[in-house]
């Protein structure tokens, strides 16, 4: 009995302590400072300057950025009390609807998907705040291309702002060490690809004298690909056909040939025979841990990722990035991407404050520029870098990374994708590989157009085509599969959609 | 005289009410055209069109199929695995040894799925993976388990006993400990055996556990586990991997279906009621306390 | 006790011993090879394999965990959460629980129906955060503690549990005077601690790896669970979002060390609570408490 009492006590005692304890940390607003209005640095684009809370939701990726100085720059500058609201990225569409139904969206937020059925019918209920005007005080965000303005537009009026990204940035990876251990030239063709896979599987590239490597790395769903399927001339996503019609690149002759010629490596042991449960991240590790040579669909941002983690596997291996293969009917390159990510967009309610939405513009312009796009990279001078006696940066890496920055938007930057913390030679390939491919994208001719057939039964198309696909490589179904899942596809509403790209493309070239 | 129980009642009430009930109106998008930024009162009504979209669709059975079979397998072995386990806990006598086991086989819940995908890949992969390594060792060819169909159920079930099981058997350890030693003692001295006072004594004070439990979970019939099927789901074995869940997910990613969504939850959910009740009757037919 | 084991009963024993050992081998399996990874050195974990041992003990996968200064902020929330959060649960559970016990209390059936009504029937994610956000919850710790007040599950499972408490020793409570609060207090409380332990343990696990409501409520991630930060350290790169957001300063794909280090991290404390509560499962609590 008494320890019964007793126990109620400390319990007691617990929860008590707890509450305070919880109460402060519940209570603990963003600690931002409360400037007086009329700081001396405040914008000088407006003298009357009001102070502005401003909130912006975006995807997080690590960890969130911190009340540093780059923050306390941009508050000061734009005289604003800034909210960052970074959602975990695994969550980020989930709690995107949240936002929305909840009725109370932040200032500005970031609409990853897209095309995105939901996002388009959201402009039209008058979700979000048509931008056009208000960009038109907007220089550095103008200097985004044409195009994918066009691709963002709804009904011919633009509600985000793009976040915009190289339109190519893949690369072709091969590991030179095995070349050359092997005495094989740099393959140009596919069938270089071909025999340089099956030497890499069956030649002991590595000279360890296990059987133990082979050549081109696949994950699930014959991922990884991308310079292949060019090679074949399969099209991207669409295929403008001769008679100038648009066929889906699922079902294009050059994906038949494409497929075959997998089947047959697949057969000769020239891919991973696990493939098809392998998620990207196994994908990554089979180049990295040194049992695979080849990836035909990587990313340059990635290459200094494999390059360290290969070399602390085999300080001998040598990575290097070359020129997508050429197909058997001249054609080479990568899937041109849409060319952006992710659109900023404003709810329809901030159109009662034109001036706050104006100072969110130009803190998004900002951003934008040269000036901010460095800050954003690399953050102030003398805090986060030095300026080196020959022009080039001596970065703080430690401290830019744990800060992180605070902004969510960036300006077009084709070398974003070389990583400034790896030795210069990997950031130089990082940087010849930008410039090779810049201009090897092949393009989908429909890439802004979802079509309604396509949202109710794009899934099952898509399920259908991975697993028809999935399983001719293997073997396990052969070749001739395809011509069926071709009749498939098309009676189960490949046909309807393919009506419908059509005429919407028709509609496009008046 | 029992006004200060109803008193008891009132803060769980009120939770109930607030935190469960109230939100209850959103199976109603499962009837709509739900849009959130019009919300409810401004989305459009399309009664059961939904789902006659969910039975017309036609995969619809195979989804079907595959979910109740797994749900069927995870109910014949991977149900009274922590019973069985629980019981030969319960005859260990060294204290020491019996902690000892109960800590250790608990440590598989924490582990995520993504691990146990990860590992199981390590372990059955037919490149490098451990057990395909002997078979090739031992002169054999690799067995492909995770792209042939057939395994994957078992795989399935296998991964759940050996994650779950010794959570599960904590509950019975619970009511285990609370059997009278005096039972076990006058059964002795009846000249009971081991079998004989498990089967008079121990089984008896977890078999309204046991019932409880099994009619709880029938009301998940249609629930198999999102993560782990998702993460072991490959092109090879949707035949017979796909379920609900998966499915739902994948026609949540084309873009914004969430009142149709809403109608496939709204389903599993139907069917796992009129089992509960089913159950429940049952149950109480027999004697047993059933939940309510 | 006194009585000679027969033959069969030490061959059981002995079977039984050793099958408990396997058990325990293979459920400590997959925590061997996570903590092998999270002490290897680099070179080791990338060549891949299923690693049991490290070659060398390396420590830098813990210290960037634990330098992280977001890491060990969202250690002490949740370490708060958890104590605070499994309080309140035990509270609204216990006091609900005991009289639902009592089969006397009118409107009790229907009363349990409507709690496992919701185990099957939810309204979603979009109105829960509606309610929690006209609560003026969000951004708080009650966001991740008042919305799971009560499970509905060890709700039915405790109220289970009181029920098989024999009806005599409440009788002779009352006979010594004790209204139901008393006999709640000094009877029941004490005679479930098995009970109570479990439901602590399964309370106190759930506010630990809280991670999908931190998200949903709470933007401020100075508030984050450790459950949040963690996984934001371990991105598994699958989406074909990731891949578009990859440039340099956007993410760093961190090596599979640190992915086993933060599962280390994520599961040691909660693992150590059990052993805590492990005294409560002795046997025999019931003992000598009908006759006294």
């Amino acid at each position: 009995m008494h320890k019964n009492t007793n126990r109620l006590r400390t319990f007691t005692l617990v929860l008590a302590a707890g509450a305070l304890l919880g109460s402060t940390v519940g209570c603990s607003g963003s600690g931002s400072t409360n400037a007086a209005d009329g700081s001396p640095s405040a914008n000088a684009k407006n003298p009357n300057a009001k102070r502005y809370k401003i909130s912006m939701m975006f995807p997080l990726y690590g960890d969130p950025p911190q009340k540093a100085e780059v923050w306390k720059y941009i508050e000061d500058k734009f005289n604003i009390e800034y909210e960052s609201m970074g959602v975990p990225d695994n969550s980020y569409a989930e709690k995107l609807m949240v936002t929305v139904a909840s009725g109370d969206m932040p200032d500005a937020m970031v609409w990853t998907k897209y095309p995105d059925p939901e996002f388009n019918k959201l402009v039209r209920q008058g979700a979000f705040l048509q931008l056009d005007d208000y960009l038109k005080s907007a220089p550095n965000i103008q200097k985004i291309p044409q195009t994918i303005w066009n691709n963002i537009k709804v009904d011919g009026k633009i509600y985000g702002i793009p976040r915009p990204r190289a339109l190519t940035r893949a690369a072709v990876i091969i590991r030179k060490d095995w070349l050359d251990n092997l005495g094989l030239p740099i393959p140009k063709t596919v069938d270089d690809i071909y025999n340089t896979a099956v030497k890499f599987t069956t030649g002991d590239p590595d000279r360890n004298g296990k059987n133990d490597t082979f050549g081109i790395v696949m994950g699930e769903n014959v991922s990884h690909q991308d310079s292949l399927w060019m090679a074949f001339d399969t099209g991207n996503g669409w295929r403008v056909m001769e008679d100038g019609t648009l066929m889906s690149a699922d079902i294009t002759p050059g994906r038949r040939q494409a497929l075959q010629w997998l089947s047959r490596l697949y057969q000769e042991g020239g891919i991973d025979k696990d493939f098809a449960v392998l998620k990207n991240t196994q994908v990554w590790e089979k180049l990295e841990s040194g049992k695979a040579g080849i990836m035909l669909g990587g990313q340059t941002s990635d290459f200094a990722r494999y390059v360290e983690n290969l070399s602390k596997v085999d300080p001998k291996a040598q990575l290097i990035m070359i020129h997508p293969p050429v197909g058997p009917t001249g054609k080479s390159g990568f899937a041109e991407t849409t060319g952006f990510f992710g659109q900023i967009v404003l709810p329809a309610t901030l159109g009662k404050d034109p001036d706050k939405v104006r100072r969110i513009i130009s803190f998004l312009d900002f951003q934008a520029s040269d000036e901010g796009y460095k800050m954003g990279r690399y953050g102030i001078e003398g805090v986060h870098y030095t300026k080196n006696p020959d022009g080039t940066l001596k970065l703080n890496n430690e401290k830019l990374k744990a800060d992180g920055s605070p902004f969510i938007h960036n300006a077009y930057d084709p070398y974003q994708y070389v990583v400034t913390s790896a030795p210069p030679e990997v950031q130089k390939q990082q940087h010849d590989n930008l410039d090779m491919v810049k201009d090897l994208g092949i393009p989908n001719p429909a890439v802004s157009f979802l079509a309604p057939t396509a949202v109710e039964k794009g899934a099952d198309l898509a399920k259908l085509r991975d697993e028809t696909f999935v399983k001719i490589v293997m073997g396990k179904l052969p070749i001739e599969a395809f011509d069926d899942f071709v009749k498939e596809w098309k009676a189960k509403g490949g046909d309807q959609i393919t009506k419908e790209v059509n005429d919407w493309y028709k509609s496009q070239k008046k | 005289m029992d006004w200060d129980l109803y008193l008891l009642l009132l803060p769980g009430l009120l939770f109930f009410l607030v935190f469960k009930y109230v939100p209850m109106w959103g199976v109603i998008i499962a009837f709509m055209d739900y849009s959130p930024f019009r919300g409810i009162l401004g989305s459009e009504w399309v009664g059961f069109k939904h789902f006659v979209t969910l039975f017309t669709y036609d995969q619809f059975w195979r989804i079907f199929r595959n979910t109740i079979v797994i749900s069927f397998y995870n109910l014949v072995f991977f149900f009274p695995a922590p019973i069985v386990l629980s019981l030969l806990l319960n005859e260990i006598r060294k204290q020491v040894f019996k902690r000892f086991v109960q800590t250790v086989i608990y440590v598989p819940h924490f582990v995520s799925w993504v691990v146990v995908a990860g590992m199981t890949y390590l372990m059955l992969g037919t490149q490098g993976g451990l057990v395909n390594e002997l078979i090739k060792a031992g002169g054999g060819e690799a067995v492909p388990f995770l792209t042939t169909p057939e395994w994957f159920r078992g795989l399935i079930v296998s991964q759940s006993i050996w994650k779950e099981t010794g959570w599960g058997t904590i509950i019975f350890l619970a009511a285990l400990s609370g059997v009278d030693p005096q039972l076990y003692e006058a059964a002795i001295v009846d000249g009971a055996g081991r079998w004989r006072q498990m089967w008079h004594v121990t089984l008896p004070a977890i078999r309204s556990t046991i019932f409880i439990l099994l009619i709880l979970r029938l009301g998940h019939v249609l629930d198999v586990g999102f993560e782990q099927i998702f993460l072991m789901l490959n092109s090879t074995v949707n035949e017979v991997g796909d379920v609900f869940e998966t499915y739902v997910y994948r026609e949540g990613l084309v873009g914004g279906k969430f009142s149709y969504t809403t109608a496939v939850g709204l389903f599993k959910s139907a069917i796992g009621l009129i089992m509960v009740v089913l159950a429940n009757w049952i149950a109480k037919k027999f004697g047993e306390e059933g939940v309510y | 006790m006194v009585y000679k084991p027969t033959l069969g009963s030490r061959l059981f024993d002995t079977a039984n011993v050793v099958l408990l050992i396997l058990c325990s081998l293979i459920t400590l399996f997959p925590f061997v090879y996570i903590l092998a990874t999270s002490l290897a050195p680099l070179s080791q974990v990338l060549r891949g394999g299923l690693i049991l041992w490290p070659e060398r003990l390396t420590w830098d996968a813990y210290h960037t965990i634990l330098t992280n200064r977001h890491f060990v902020g969202s250690l002490w929330i949740t370490v708060v959460i958890t104590l605070v959060g499994t309080f309140t649960n035990l509270l609204f559970t216990v006091f609900m629980a005991y009289p639902l016990a009592k089969k006397r209390l009118k409107g009790r059936s229907v009363i349990l129906f409507l709690v496992l009504f919701t185990m099957l029937f939810s309204g979603g994610m979009i109105p829960s955060y509606m309610v929690v956000k006209s609560l003026g919850l969000l951004n708080t710790i009650w966001s991740l503690i008042l919305p799971g007040a009560i499970s509905a599950f060890n709700l039915i499972i405790l109220k289970n549990f009181f029920q098989a408490i024999p009806e005599e020793l409440e009788e002779s409570a009352r006979i010594d005077g004790c209204k139901n609060m008393g006999v709640l207090f000094r009877i029941v409380l004490p005679l479930s601690m098995p009970a109570l332990a479990t439901f602590t343990l399964f309370y106190a696990v759930g506010h630990w790896n809280s991670f999908f409501s931190a998200v949903m409520y709470i933007t401020k991630s100075e508030l984050w669970p450790i459950q949040v930060v963690l996984r934001q350290m371990i991105i598994e790169g699958s989406t074909q979002e990731y891949q578009e957001a990859l440039s340099s300063a956007e993410i760093q794909v961190l090596p599979a060390t640190i992915k086993m280090a933060a599962i280390v991290v994520a599961t040691v404390p909660i693992l150590c609570v059990y052993p805590f509560l492990q005294k409560h499962f002795a046997k025999g609590v019931l003992l000598g408490s009908v006759k006294g």
